[in-house]
């Protein structure tokens, strides 16, 4: 073999070695998953299936997170369309769809996931930061899709 | 005329050799570098990760 070939594999097979490294320890040791289509539903029930049927903010025990946020999303909105979560509250997203593919953006933060039908999305995130934050669809999913979003305000605790 | 032949071809593989070296080293920059940036763009992308919320 050449020289440079035995270079080129030394570097090329230890940058893989580092990313997997990195890949495996975070969803192994620190638990991260992809966000979608872990759970199934039937969409043509969404709206009599729990949680779906009370879709919005509600508060939790017993759990790693504070609050579960459940949104259904359709063509072309979010329910709910407007939440308001308290500073630093640990929030996790169920979002599913009742119709088509839609996404689940909420933008400057890690909350991006695809919405399928069929399927249940989730996301945990902490709100440490006080503000509005714009939720989008960034997949396109019909003639209203620009003007699909809905909003969470982070405000200040009593 | 055999050994004739013979000659020629080992001289033509000695100077294709020597110029796929040169080309070789070239490409192990080209390679390397792209690996660094391929490497840095990673990172940055991984840190915007860690800080977003």
């Amino acid at each position: 073999m050449h020289k440079y070939e035995k270079i080129w594999l030394v570097f090329g097979i230890g940058a893989l070695i580092f990313f997997l490294s990195v890949i495996g320890v975070s969803a192994f040791y620190l638990g991260n998953q992809p966000p979608s289509c872990l759970a199934t539903i039937d969409p043509d029930k969404v709206d009599q299936t729990a949680p779906f049927n009370e879709p919005g903010l509600k508060k939790v025990e017993g759990k790693d997170w504070d609050y579960e946020l459940v949104y259904v999303a359709q063509a072309f909105s979010y329910t709910p369309n407007e939440v308001e979560i308290p500073k630093g509250a640990k929030v996790k997203f169920i979002v599913t769809t009742k119709d088509v593919i839609h996404g689940f953006e909420v933008a400057g933060t890690n909350v991006n996931m695809m919405v399928e039908p069929g399927y249940i999305s989730e996301k945990v995130a902490t709100f440490d930061k006080p503000g509005e934050y714009l939720v989008l669809c960034n997949e396109y999913c019909g003639a209203g899709h620009h003007m699909m979003y809905s909003k969470i305000k982070v405000v200040e605790n009593q | 005329m055999a050994k004739a032949a013979l000659q020629n071809d080992t001289e033509k593989k000695k100077w294709k050799d020597a110029e796929e070296s040169g080309n070789l080293k070239g490409t192990l920059v080209a390679v390397m570098t792209m690996g660094v940036l391929i490497i840095a763009a990673w990172l940055g992308v991984f840190q915007l990760f860690l800080n977003r919320p």
